[in-house]
């Protein structure tokens, strides 16, 4: 699979995991900051994303210190 | 401690008290916080808890509690030789709310009474610290009732239960595994940081102070790391199940219910997952009760079940506060599940 394919399954996979709605626009530079559905309910749900989808144990400071989508992104690969 | 044997402990009997009076998270908050309610109802899984009313406490609930159990199973209050509490909502700071128990109960004064500070992981220690005095035979007869008053309105999570167990001593009994953990490395992640003799009640704690964005903000009395707990939960649950599944030498394809702690909907799926179970080995009372803490596993023992004078298999894992974390595996036979008491 490419990186656009991954990236854009990525994506799907954490609007899911942030229950994030329809209307909103998740991109790869999109700043987690200026997201007000990125909270502490959304980042335990990411968690579990990616335990459970990428079989990875991500750290919870790595999770703080993400700062785009992108970062997020990087962190399941 | 490694995970371990307790020989000649029959669990008798179990029973649980709750408010009637009930929060809907969805209807009883206000109008702006509705659209972030549902998220936070979707993610725990939490819709409705119990609250118990102004003036009402934990030891309210567990009297109740523990009268009804020492009625049904026909015990008389002066056989009764020890009662725990474990909890972390005392009548006081001192005395131990289990030794005000002895007395309104009309225990015997010889009764071994104490508390212990635990809460979400409680469970499996309170059942452990009464097996472990009723296994040599010098207490025959013993109650532990389990629990918390921890709702509040303003929190979606926490909910009010008492619980009480009867524990005896009984030779032919099936023997109870037990595996239980302390990472005090983590006690930031959920703590009441004031209010005791680190950080005192004063003044400034009860005034709001004024953030950048001019709203003002009330100072934390109750702090929960969510993502840090998480990740705690998903770890330290499924390997402690394995341990006393270990133990026990029996295979988990067999074990008839997992009882976990019930915080949050999504932990306890990951946890399912992770030891690769089907969720209806793990029933669940998060629905209608939150998180009660310590009272959260054998309150869904008691509604979720029935496991009323049946034979089953059962495991208990309870993790939170400390961190402690652990578990206990039992054949639960012939005991008595009256049912739920609501006042």
């Amino acid at each position: 699979m490419s990186k656009d394919n991954l990236l854009s399954e990525f994506i799907a996979n954490l609007r899911e995991a942030i229950d994030l709605p329809e209307k909103i626009v998740l991109e790869e530079i999109t700043s987690l900051e200026e997201l007000p559905e990125w909270d502490s309910v959304a980042m335990l749900g990411t968690l579990a994303m990616y335990e459970m989808k990428y079989g990875k144990e991500v750290s919870t400071d790595d999770i703080y210190e993400a700062k785009t989508v992108g970062d997020l992104y990087k962190l399941a690969n | 401690m490694p995970t371990f044997t307790i020989n000649n402990v029959r669990f008798s009997g179990l029973i649980s008290c709750v408010p009637l009076k009930k929060i809907n998270n969805l209807n009883d908050c206000s109008l702006d916080l509705r659209t972030y309610r549902e998220k936070v109802c979707k993610s725990t899984g939490i819709y409705e808890r119990r609250i118990c009313p102004e003036g009402v406490c934990f030891s309210d609930l567990a009297k109740i509690a523990a009268e009804k159990l020492i009625h049904k199973l026909d015990w008389q209050t002066d056989e009764v030789e020890a009662l725990i509490i474990v909890s972390q909502s005392p009548d006081y700071p001192t005395p131990s709310t289990a030794i005000i128990l002895q007395d309104k109960l009309g225990l015997s004064t010889k009764t071994i009474a104490y508390d212990v500070n635990l809460g979400c992981s409680g469970y499996p220690f309170g059942l452990h610290l009464l097996a472990s005095l009723v296994t040599t035979g010098a207490v025959k007869k013993g109650v532990v009732l389990v629990g918390d008053k921890s709702a509040s309105l303003h929190n979606p999570l926490f909910s009010d239960a008492a619980t009480a167990t009867a524990l005896e001593y009984d030779e032919n009994a099936p023997p109870c595994y037990f595996d239980l953990n302390s990472d005090g490395s983590g006690h930031k992640n959920i703590i009441v940081p004031a209010g005791a003799h680190r950080e005192p009640l004063s003044f400034h704690h009860l005034i709001p102070t004024i953030q950048p964005d001019g709203s003002t903000k009330r100072y934390e009395n109750f702090i929960l790391n969510g993502p840090a707990v998480y990740k705690f939960a998903v770890h330290s649950a499924p390997e402690s199940i394995k341990k006393v599944i270990q133990k026990s030498g029996k295979n988990i394809e067999k074990v008839d219910y997992i009882f976990l702690h019930q915080a949050n909907k999504l932990i306890n799926k990951t946890i399912a997952d992770k030891l690769q179970l089907s969720e209806t080995k793990f029933p669940s009372s998060l629905r209608e009760f939150g998180n009660t803490s310590g009272a959260s596993i054998p309150l869904t023992m008691t509604t979720q079940v029935d496991l009323n004078h049946k034979s089953a298999d059962i495991i208990m894992c309870g993790y939170g506060v400390g961190l402690s974390w652990g578990s206990c595996m039992m054949n639960i036979n012939n005991a008595i599940f009256p049912d739920l008491i609501e006042v």
